[in-house]
C-alpha cells in the first residue's frame, strides 16, 4: 500500500555526494538539513551519511572528509551518484584555486559524468565573503557548458539557501 | 685472455656476478671459435706444405738429372750438388717445423683445449639447469601457504637441497673456467718452446711467459683456496644477504604495483640509507625507492635482518638529516624521501611490509609546548592552526574552524599535505611561544578548558583568546614590552632547543621609536632588539617582531599601517627586506595584503626580486602577488629581475604569467583537465617521462599543467624536467595558444 501510494505521488530517491575542501561546512550543512539545527562539528575523519526527506524526495547524502590526503578516497564514493554538492568556503580566498582544481578533478571523472552539480557558496555570513558570481567565475564553471550546474549562496549555520539548493536538485535531477 | 669471476660475488649470486659470468662465457666462446679457425688454417697449411715438399723433391730430382749431363764439368756439378744439398736441408728443416706444428695442434689445441672447453660447457649446462631449478624452488618456497605445513616442509627441503646444489655447481663452474685458463697457458708454453728454435727474440717472450706462469700459479692457488673455503662453508650461506655497516644486499621478492600484484625477485641494495633494487640480468638499471612497497624474504631470519638494517639506516638518515640540514639534495629531501620514512611492520603477514610516510607530526610535536593542545592541554595534538602556529586537539580544532579562516586556518597534521614553508612557520612559533602572547594576562573570570571540558567552555575561552584578544593584557599598561621581555627570557631559556637560524636578518619593525603599533609601543626599550649579539637570540626575537606587530594590530592596522621610517612600507615590506621567509609567510597567512605599495610605489615583490630572494618571490607569487605592478621608476618586477639577471626569478615570473594565460585560454582548461586525471603526483612524473614519445608541444603543455597543479612541488619538478629550456618552451606555448589551439586539442585526444 505504502509503496503503491509513494509511486502514485512520485516519491523518489536521490544519491547525493557532498564534497569540498576541509572546513568548507559540509558536515554542518548535512546536519542542518537533517536535524534543522546548527550543530557544532569537529573535522570529519571518514564520512557521514544521512537520509534527508524534502518535498517527497529522499536524499541520501554522503558527506566525506576534505583533508588533502583523504581526497584521493573521494572517488570511491562516485559510483551511482546522481548529484554532486560541492561546498566552498567563500571567505577562504587563498584556497579558491585549490577548490577549483578539486571540483574539476571530480567532474572530469568518468563515474561522475552524468551527475548534476550544485555548488554551495557557503559562509555568506562572513564579512569579505566572495559573492556567488565571483565563485562561479573563479571555479571556472562559466566555461563548462555541457554540464548542468548551479551556484547557490548559502549559510550553513543559519540554514539560508540550503533548501533552495535541494529544490534545484529535485527540479533538475533526471530521475 | 683474462678470466675474472669474482668469487665474493659468486657467494651472493649478485647481478654483478651474473654479468661477469656472461662476459667470461662470451670470451670462452670466441676463444673456442678462434681455435677452430686456427685448426682449419693449419690443415690448409699442412696440405699446402706437403705439396710444396713434393714439388721440392721433384725439383731436386730434376736437378740431379741435370747434373748427369755435366759429368765432365766439375764446376757445374759441384755447384749443382751444393745447391741441392742446401735445398734438401731447407726442406728437412721445414718438414720438421711442420711436424712440430702438427704435434702442437693435435695434442694441445685439439685435445686439451677442446676437451677443457667441452667440460666447461657441460658445467655451464648444469649450472643453467640448477639455476633454473633454484629459481623455481625459491618461488615455490615463497608462494607456499603457511597453513599447509607439509607443503611448506616439502618446498623448504626442496629449496634447501637445490640451493646447496646450486652453490656447489656454481663454484665448480667457476673453477672449471679457471682451469681452462690453465690449459691456455700450457698452449702458450709449448708454442714458445717451438718458437725458440726459430727466433732470437723469444728470450723476452720466455721471461714474460715465466712471469705470467708465476702469476697464474698464484691465481690458481688463490682460487683453490677460495674453492676449498667455499666447499667447507655451509651451503645455506649462499643466499644470505651480505651486510656491512649501513649497507646490505641480497635477493627479495617485491610485490608489483600493477593490477596483478605478482611477486618478482629483485636484487636489493641498501646503501647510503637508500634502498635500491635491480633485476638479476641488468647491471645498471637501478631503481630508487621513493614509495612504500611490500617485500618478502626467503625466511624469517633473513627478513629480520633486513628489517633491522632498514630501521638502522632510517635512524642513520635521521641523524644525518639533523646535522646536514638543508644541504640535502632537494629531491631526496622531499616528502617522498625514504630517508625520513617510517617502517611499520606487519608480523601477521608472510614476509614483511614497510610503508614510507613523512612524519610531519613528529617534526611539529617536537617544538616546545607542542606535545599538548594549545587551548585545552590534551596530549598528542594532531591538528594545527597554520596562521597562529599552534597545535590543537580535534575538539578545539572544530571550534577554531568555526571562527572562520581570517582568525584561524585549521589543517590536519596527519591528513593534510604540508608545504615546507608552513612547517617552517610552525616550527618558528609553537604553542609555548604563541601562548606567551595570547595568554599574556588570562582573564580570571573565564575557566581555562582542560582535556575533558565541555564544548561551550572551550568555545568561550577560544573566542576570548583569539577573536576578542582579551588575554593580551591591558593596552594601557603597554603589553608589548611585557610580552617582548617574556619572549626574550623564553628564548634565552630555550635557545639550545630552537631550530638553527637559516637566514640572518637585522631588521625589526618595532625598533623604531615612533612606531605607531598598539599605542604605547614607543615605551618599548629599543635595546631589547639590538643589545644582543647572539645570533640565535637575535634571530628568534627579530623573526617574531613582525608577527607580534601583526598580532597586536590584528583588528585594524594590518592594512593601513605605514612605517614612516621605512619609506611608508607595511609590516610585510619590513619582513621582505629582512630576508626572512617565515616572517613573510606568517604575514601572508594572517591576511596581510601582499600587494600593498610603499611611498615609492613598490610592493613586497619588488623588494624580494631586488634582493634576489627566490624563496620569497616563490611564496609571494604562489599567493597570487601582482607581478605587473610598476613602481615610481616605471619598473615592473620582471624588468628588475632581468636587469639583475636572476635567472630563476625570471623563470618563476614567466611561469606565473604563463599560468595566468593558460587559465584564460580554453586550451589551458583542457590541459588542466588532463592533469587532474592523474591524481598522484609521482604518477604524473612518470607520465611526463612517457610523454617524450608524444607530440612535443603537447608534452610541454602537460608539463605546465602539472607545474601549476603542484606549484608547491615546483622545485622537485624543476629538477625532474630540468632539461626543458623554459624560455623556449614559453615562446612555443604562447605561439601554440594563439595560433593553433585546435591542433593541440586534436593531437592530444588521440
Amino acid at each position: 500500500m505504502g509503496k503503491w501510494l509513494s509511486k502514485l505521488f512520485g516519491s523518489k530517491e536521490m544519491r547525493i555526494l557532498m564534497l569540498g575542501l576541509d572546513a568548507a561546512g559540509k558536515t554542518t550543512i548535512l546536519y542542518k538539513l537533517k536535524l534543522g539545527q546548527s550543530v557544532t562539528t569537529i573535522p570529519t575523519v571518514g564520512f557521514n551519511v544521512e537520509t534527508v526527506t524534502y518535498k517527497n524526495v529522499k536524499f541520501n547524502v554522503w558527506d566525506v572528509g576534505g583533508q588533502d590526503k583523504i581526497r584521493p578516497l573521494w572517488r570511491h564514493y562516485y559510483t551511482g551518484t546522481q548529484a554532486l554538492i560541492f561546498v566552498v568556503d567563500c571567505a577562504d580566498r587563498e584556497r579558491i584555486d585549490e577548490a577549483r582544481s578539486e571540483l574539476h578533478r571530480i567532474i572530469n571523472d568518468r563515474e561522475m559524468k552524468d551527475a548534476i552539480i550544485l555548488v554551495f557558496a557557503n559562509k555568506q555570513d562572513m564579512e569579505n565573503a566572495m559573492k556567488p558570481q565571483d565563485i562561479q567565475e573563479r571555479l571556472g564553471l562559466i566555461k563548462i557548458r555541457d554540464r548542468n550546474w548551479y551556484v547557490q549562496p548559502s549559510c550553513a549555520v543559519t540554514g539560508d539557501g540550503l533548501y533552495e539548493g535541494l529544490t534545484w536538485l529535485t527540479a533538475n535531477c533526471k530521475n | 685472455m683474462k678470466i675474472i669471476v669474482p668469487f665474493e660475488e659468486c657467494i651472493k649470486d649478485s647481478p654483478k656476478f651474473r654479468t661477469s659470468l656472461q662476459n667470461v662465457e662470451k670470451d670462452v666462446n670466441s676463444f673456442d671459435t678462434e681455435i677452430d679457425k686456427l685448426a682449419k688454417l693449419y690443415n690448409g697449411l699442412s696440405d699446402a706444405s706437403k705439396t710444396c715438399s713434393n714439388a721440392n723433391r721433384a725439383f731436386v730430382i730434376g736437378l740431379n738429372a741435370l747434373k748427369d749431363h755435366f759429368v765432365d764439368e766439375s764446376l757445374v756439378t759441384n755447384a749443382i750438388s751444393n745447391f741441392t744439398q742446401i735445398f734438401t736441408d731447407l726442406e728437412n728443416f721445414y718438414k720438421r717445423f711442420i711436424d712440430e706444428c702438427q704435434a702442437l695442434s693435435s695434442t694441445y689445441m685439439q685435445n686439451y683445449i677442446k676437451e677443457d672447453i667441452k667440460r666447461v660447457r657441460d658445467y655451464k649446462k648444469s649450472f643453467d639447469k640448477i639455476s633454473d631449478e633454484f629459481d623455481t624452488a625459491i618461488n615455490r618456497n615463497a608462494s607456499a601457504q603457511k597453513i599447509k605445513t607439509i607443503e611448506v616442509e616439502e618446498a623448504e627441503q626442496n629449496f634447501k637441497s637445490t640451493r646447496s646444489w646450486f652453490s656447489h655447481i656454481a663454484f665448480e663452474y667457476c673453477y672449471n673456467l679457471m682451469s681452462l685458463f690453465k690449459s691456455y697457458r700450457k698452449l702458450v708454453d709449448e708454442s714458445s718452446l717451438l718458437l725458440q728454435q726459430f727466433s732470437p727474440f723469444t728470450d723476452d717472450l720466455t721471461t714474460q711467459i715465466e712471469r705470467e706462469k708465476e702469476n697464474f700459479i698464484q691465481d690458481k692457488k688463490e682460487m683453490e683456496k677460495y674453492y676449498m673455503a667455499i666447499k667447507e662453508k655451509k651451503c645455506d650461506t649462499t643466499d644470505e644477504p651480505t651486510k656491512n655497516v649501513g649497507n646490505m644486499e641480497g635477493y627479495l621478492f617485491k610485490r608489483s604495483r600493477n593490477a596483478f600484484k605478482s611477486w618478482s625477485r629483485r636484487y636489493f641494495t641498501l646503501r647510503n640509507n637508500q634502498l635500491w633494487h635491480q633485476k638479476r640480468s641488468q647491471l645498471f638499471d637501478w631503481t630508487l625507492f621513493y614509495r612504500g612497497c611490500i617485500l618478502q624474504a626467503d625466511d624469517a631470519s633473513t627478513r629480520d635482518m633486513w628489517i633491522r638494517m632498514i630501521q638502522d639506516s632510517i635512524a642513520a638518515a635521521f641523524r644525518e638529516g639533523e646535522t646536514s640540514g638543508d644541504s640535502l639534495d632537494p629531491v631526496i629531501d622531499s616528502e617522498t624521501s625514504p630517508s625520513i620514512a617510517t617502517v611499520s611492520l606487519n608480523d601477521t603477514s608472510k614476509g614483511h611490509e614497510k610503508k614510507a610516510e613523512l612524519r610531519v607530526v613528529d617534526e611539529l610535536q617536537q617544538v616546545p609546548g607542542n606535545n599538548k593542545c594549545a587551548d585545552c592541554g590534551k596530549s598528542d595534538p594532531t591538528w594545527a592552526s597554520i596562521n597562529l602556529g599552534i597545535l590543537l586537539c580535534i575538539e578545539c580544532s572544530g571550534i577554531h574552524r568555526s571562527l572562520g579562516v581570517h582568525v584561524s586556518k585549521v589543517r590536519s597534521v596527519t591528513l593534510d599535505d604540508w608545504d615546507p614553508e608552513y612547517i617552517k612557520v610552525m616550527k618558528r612559533l609553537g604553542n609555548d611561544v604563541v601562548n606567551l602572547i595570547y595568554e599574556n594576562e588570562p582573564d580570571d573570570s573565564l575557566t581555562k578548558p582542560n582535556s575533558v571540558s565541555e564544548r561551550s567552555v572551550r568555545e568561550k575561552w577560544i573566542r576570548a583568546k583569539y577573536v576578542e584578544l582579551s588575554f593580551l593584557g591591558n593596552k594601557k599598561n603597554n603589553p608589548v614590552s611585557d610580552i617582548v621581555k617574556k619572549l626574550q627570557n623564553y628564548t634565552l631559556k630555550h635557545r639550545k632547543r630552537s631550530p638553527p637560524p637559516k637566514n640572518k636578518r637585522r631588521s625589526s619593525v618595532l625598533n623604531s621609536p615612533d612606531n605607531p603599533i598598539a599605542g604605547g609601543l614607543d615605551a618599548v626599550p629599543v635595546n631589547v632588539y639590538d643589545s644582543s649579539d647572539d645570533d640565535d637570540i637575535d634571530e628568534e626575537v627579530t623573526s617574531l617582531t613582525p608577527d607580534k606587530a601583526f598580532i597586536l594590530n590584528l583588528k585594524g592596522a594590518k592594512t593601513d599601517w605605514r612605517d614612516p621610517n621605512n619609506h611608508g612600507g607595511n609590516a610585510i615590506h619590513a619582513a621582505t627586506k629582512s630576508g626572512s621567509l617565515s616572517a613573510v609567510q606568517y604575514l601572508i597567512l594572517n591576511g596581510c595584503n601582499i600587494d600593498v605599495r610603499d611611498q615609492h610605489g613598490r610592493s613586497p615583490l619588488h623588494y624580494a626580486v631586488e634582493q634576489g630572494n627566490t624563496g620569497q618571490v616563490y611564496i609571494l607569487l604562489k599567493r597570487g602577488a601582482k607581478y605587473r605592478a610598476v613602481d615610481e621608476a616605471g619598473l615592473d618586477v620582471l624588468q628588475i629581475a632581468l636587469n639583475k639577471t636572476y635567472a630563476d626569478i625570471v623563470t618563476l615570473l614567466r611561469l606565473a604569467r604563463l599560468n595566468e594565460e593558460m587559465k584564460e585560454s580554453e586550451v589551458g582548461t583542457y590541459v588542466e583537465g588532463l592533469a587532474y586525471m592523474h591524481i598522484d603526483y609521482s604518477d604524473t612524473i612518470m607520465l611526463l617521462a612517457k610523454c617524450h614519445l608524444l607530440n612535443e608541444r603537447f608534452r610541454n603543455a602537460l608539463a605546465y599543467a602539472v607545474i601549476f597543479e603542484n606549484l608547491k612541488n615546483f622545485y622537485n619538478l624543476f629538477a625532474t624536467i630540468a632539461d626543458y629550456t623554459y624560455n623556449e618552451v614559453f615562446k612555443d606555448f604562447s605561439h601554440m595558444v594563439t595560433a593553433d589551439p585546435k591542433r593541440l586539442k586534436h593531437s592530444s585526444r588521440k
